[in-house]
This record gives C-alpha cells, sequence and structure tokens, in this order.
C-alpha cells in the first residue's frame, strides 16, 4: 500500500471514528441548508422582482448555500487539521518518517474534496427530500465543485502557515468566509448591491463558485459556468500552490 | 571492538544570534544505549532533533550507518527508528491502527501485531489511543520508533512525565532493545536514567559537551567523596559525633561527614557505636554514593534536575 493510500484510509477511520465528525460533515451541513433555505427562501419570496434573471429566489439561493458550504468547510478542515496536527506533534513524528509533506497534503487533499462532496451530496438529498428541489448535478458542477474546495484548501493551508493555534485558524477561516459571503453575491444578486460593493465581489473567489454553479445548475448558461470554472480553478492552483509551497513539517 | 554507527563531527546548531549546541563531537557505538544528560536548555534534543532528521544543522556534520545527514535523508529515515519528545499520533485511531499507519510508511516493515505483543500492549490492541494512560502511549510510541526494525532508536525524553511505574515499564522496554542488538540513543534529565540504562553517558551544558563516558568512570573522576549521613540526632547525640569524626558538616538536625577511603569503616563503626549507646539517638544512618547529579554539580555548580543554581 501507498504512504498516499494509507493517508487516504486512516484518515477517513479517524474522521469517521470522532463522532462529532458526522454531526459537522453530515448533520449541520443539511440543517443549514434547510434554515438558510426557509428563512431567505421565505424572505425572497416576499420580494416583488427579486432577481433580473427572473429565477425564483429559491433557486437564485441554492448554488450560493453550496458555494458558502465548500469554503467554510474546505478552509476549516484543512487549517484546523493542519495546525492540530503541528501542535499535538504528528508532524513531528510523520518528519522522522519516509512521508513527504507533498505526500501527505495530496492525500488529506483527496480526503477533504470526498467528504465535502459527500456531504454536500447529503444536504442536497435532504433538501430535495424536504424541500422538492431539483437541482441539475452535472460534470461542470461537479468540477466546480472540486475545484472549489481546492481553491479554500488552499485557503486553509496558506493560514495554517501563519496562525499558532486551532482558535486563530477557526476565526481567520470562519472570519474571511463571512466576509466574502457578504461581497458574492451569495444572499443578493450582485447588480442590486451598492456600487461598491459591486466591485469587491469581482475580487472575491466566492462570487465565481457562486456564479459558476448557480449558471451550470440553475440557468444553464455552460458558457458563463465554464468561464468560471476556469476562474476558479487558476486561483485554487495559485492558493494550493503558495500554501502548499509554505508548508513545511520541519521546525527550523 | 564494535564499530561506530553515529559519527558526529564539529555540530553546531544557532537560532540567529542564539547558539543552542556550540561546536561537539563525538561517537556512537553499535549495541551501545548512549545517553545525552542534561538540564532543560543543554542542547540536548537540538543535537538529537538535528540527527532525526527533525533540524536542519548549522555547520559540522553528521554521519549515521554511513550516510551523510545532509545528502541521503531519507536512507537515513528508513534505517532509524524515532520517538519523538511532545510526539502526537492520531488519537481517533486504535492501537493497532496508528501502529499501522507508521509500519505503512516504510518500503519494509515489521508485522504489527508482533510489535503489540512485544511491548504487552495486546489488551489495547483497539482500545482508541485518547483512552490511554500516559505510560501505555509512551509504550505505543515505542512500538512506532519500530516499526522498521530500526538499527538505531533515538528516545526524546521517554519518561518525562510518567508515574514510577510506568517509567519502570519504559526502563524495561530500553533494556530489551539493547538486548536485541539495537541502538539506542536516549536523552534525559533524570540522573537515575541514565545511570540505571546507559553504556555510555554524555553530559551536556549550555550547548557543549562536559563530559563523556561510563557512568561509573564519571562518578569516580568527577563525582567526588562519598558521604555518611547521620540523620535527625538529638543536641547529644550531635555534640558526641563532632568530638569523635572529623570532617563533618552539621545541617539541622544531621550530621554528615565525608568519606573519601581509608578509614572510611572506622568512621562509620565509631558513628555507629555513639548512636547505638542507647544515651544519644538519631533516627537513621547511611551511606549516599557519589551520582551523575554530584559530577554535573561538581563540573558545573548547576543543579542537573533543576537546571540552574
Amino acid at each position: 500500500m501507498s504512504r498516499i493510500s494509507t493517508d487516504l484510509k486512516y484518515s477517513f477511520i479517524e474522521t469517521f471514528n470522532d463522532k462529532t465528525n458526522i454531526a459537522i460533515f453530515f448533520i449541520f451541513p443539511t440543517i443549514l441548508f434547510l434554515l438558510l433555505g426557509n428563512v431567505l427562501g421565505g424572505l425572497g419570496s416576499q420580494l416583488p422582482n427579486n432577481t433580473a434573471s427572473g429565477m425564483n429566489y429559491f433557486d437564485f439561493l441554492l448554488p450560493g448555500i453550496l458555494a458558502i458550504f465548500i469554503t467554510m468547510t474546505g478552509a476549516q478542515m484543512a487549517a484546523g487539521t493542519i495546525v492540530n496536527y503541528r501542535k499535538s506533534g504528528v508532524f513531528r513524528k510523520l518528519a522522522t518518517t519516509p512521508i513527504s509533506n507533498m505526500e501527505w497534503i495530496a492525500a488529506r487533499i483527496i480526503m477533504w474534496t470526498v467528504l465535502v462532496l459527500l456531504s454536500l451530496a447529503v444536504a442536497i438529498f435532504a433538501a430535495w427530500l424536504i424541500m422538492g428541489i431539483h437541482p441539475n448535478i452535472n460534470l461542470i458542477s461537479l468540477l466546480l465543485m472540486v475545484a472549489g474546495t481546492a481553491l479554500f484548501v488552499g485557503f486553509g493551508i496558506l493560514v495554517a502557515n501563519f496562525v499558532k493555534d486551532e482558535g486563530a485558524a477557526f476565526t481567520v477561516t470562519m472570519g474571511t468566509a463571512f466576509l466574502l459571503t457578504l461581497v458574492s453575491g451569495t444572499f443578493i444578486p450582485v447588480e442590486t448591491m451598492p456600487w461598491f460593493l459591486q466591485y469587491l465581489t469581482k475580487i472575491s473567489p466566492l462570487t465565481y463558485l457562486s456564479e459558476g454553479l448557480r449558471s451550470s445548475m440553475i440557468t444553464g448558461n455552460t458558457g458563463d459556468a465554464v468561464t468560471d470554472l476556469a476562474i476558479v480553478a487558476g486561483l485554487g492552483i495559485l492558493l494550493f500552490g503558495v500554501g502548499t509551497a509554505l508548508f513545511n513539517w520541519k521546525e527550523d | 571492538m564494535p564499530e561506530n554507527v553515529i559519527k558526529v563531527k564539529s555540530l553546531v546548531k544557532k537560532y540567529g544570534d542564539f547558539t543552542a549546541v556550540n561546536d561537539i563531537s563525538f561517537n556512537i557505538k553499535k549495541g551501545e544505549v548512549f545517553a545525552f544528560l542534561g538540564p532543560n536548555g543543554a542542547g540536548k534534543t537540538t543535537t538529537v532533533e538535528m540527527m532525526e532528521c527533525l533540524k536542519s544543522l548549522t555547520a559540522g556534520s553528521i554521519n549515521i550507518l554511513g550516510y551523510d545527514i545532509k545528502k541521503d535523508e531519507i536512507e537515513i529515515k528508513r534505517r532509524i527508528g524515532v520517538l519523538p519528545q511532545d510526539f502526537g499520533v492520531s488519537v481517533f485511531l486504535t492501537v493497532y491502527q496508528n501502529i499501522d499507519y507508521f509500519a505503512q510508511m516504510y518500503p519494509k516493515h515489521v508485522n504489527v501485531d508482533s510489535l503489540i505483543k512485544m511491548l504487552g500492549l495486546e489488551d489495547k490492541r483497539d482500545t482508541l489511543f485518547m483512552y490511554l494512560s500516559g505510560g501505555l502511549k509512551q509504550r505505543v510510541g515505542i512500538a512506532i520508533s519500530l516499526v522498521n526494525d530500526p538499527e538505531i532508536i533515538f528516545l526524546d525524553e521517554p519518561t518525562t512525565g510518567l508515574d514510577p511505574k510506568a517509567r519502570r515499564d519504559v526502563w524495561n522496554a530500553i533494556k530489551d532493545l539493547k538486548a536485541r542488538g539495537k541502538t539506542v540513543v536516549l536523552t534525559t534529565h533524570y540522573m537515575e536514567e541514565a545511570q540505571n540504562l546507559a553504556d555510555r553517558v554524555c553530559i551536556l551544558h549550555n550547548g557543549q559537551i562536559i563530559a563523556e563516558g561510563t557512568s561509573e568512570d564519571l562518578i569516580s573522576r568527577y563525582g567526588g567523596d562519598k558521604m555518611l549521613i547521620i540523620r535527625k540526632c538529638s543536641d547529644k547525640a550531635k555534640n558526641e559525633l563532632i568530638k569523635t569524626i572529623p570532617e563533618y558538616t552539621i545541617d539541622g538536625d544531621n550530621v554528615l561527614v565525608k568519606l573519601s577511603g581509608g578509614d572510611d569503616m572506622k568512621i562509620i563503626s565509631k558513628a555507629a557505636s555513639i548512636i547505638d549507646t542507647g544515651k544519644s539517638t538519631c533516627e537513621e544512618l547511611y551511606i549516599k554514593k557519589a551520582t551523575l547529579e554530584g559530577v554535573f554539580l561538581n563540573l558545573t555548580g548547576d543543579k542537573l534536575t533543576e537546571g540552574g543554581k
């Protein structure tokens, strides 16, 4: 068994042996999905002509919720795990074995992506069952979810290089996710925002992730979705590259 | 004569202006237990962490089993086992899963269940790491350091924070490794640990080697004299003792007598006869041998266990 597959296997076992992870990855996203969908969807339906494209507000909201979840989970899982492993001495032990930090990161990016996709699947299934939503899951939307996870995992790795403890990692990743949510057209269409916020949406990676998911899953605008996918993937490669280049488990 | 499996020459480690390890050289022989002894901050852990490939060298060279640490890190990692200080494993994996995880990191590894049996962890095989006691966690750490059947094992402060029973268990595991012909490199700030386990002891102070040799050799060279301790004496007994015995020191109710050979038996006999009269009483009489603690004190003026004056 290769070192990557070993880490992959045991990281899944480790995740599911911790029962709180079941709540974090499967129950929490489902509740978040249903709660936001009900509250914001209900509010949105009271607004006349609530979107420029004329789509139902809940349709508009669904990809945004998925994007927020990818942002929060991807960044928090990566930053939290790395900071915890560094603090508890796991990296200290791993650094004395032949596995390289790049092999470890490769295994973890696979694990975190699969975990995010699994929890999204559970949340979408619950939304379909309870609220009757039928999102159009296709290849581009799947690729966007994978690229988005890589992007925010890369961000999490980057954060982990600069913070010392899990509390700080949580504050930075969640704080960033919250700010990005406000300036990414996740809950409110970009064209309805004040002009200065509209500029900020252009530099927020979450904008391209939620717009891409919206185009691929709801409006069927494949051209826009592919452009957004390219931007998310490009930013993902950049952030992931910088994060992993700085990531070192030696203690000099 | 056993070959040198570790050769360290002019080793230096600096952190900015601070020199943690200052130009030290030593060799470690195959099959021996070699202990670095010194107080916290002496440079023990930094020295072994450079040998464990955890820290880079500022200057000097380390050769392990014929491999240069700067060029052949992976080859060295395959051949050594390491229990780092404050190591961690997954608390949500069982004992077996944790050991197997690390075993799979090596191209060749030993059978995990045989390691579990060797360290006496059969009853805890399927217990999550988080539920183990400190001593059992250290034993799992030692098992993990043996997964690749290493020729050299580095144990960095393996008994720090353990209760006496757990410490004895770890000592037995180390003795067992030596019996199997493994080379063990140990760091400790416990004098009795080095004295009990090590074939040779290297005493570090402020990043430099201040003495190196067998415990007996170091004690006879630097340990100072044996001491006769007569405790909790009545005033009458104290007066009798100081009239009769030369080179005494009074410490409260205790009388301390330096034993420097020659007349030792006579002095002990005199002291025993005074406190045996029934009129002069003391509670206890014993001989305190010179120890590595005394070696460190005599060489540096510092206390070994507290790392300060």
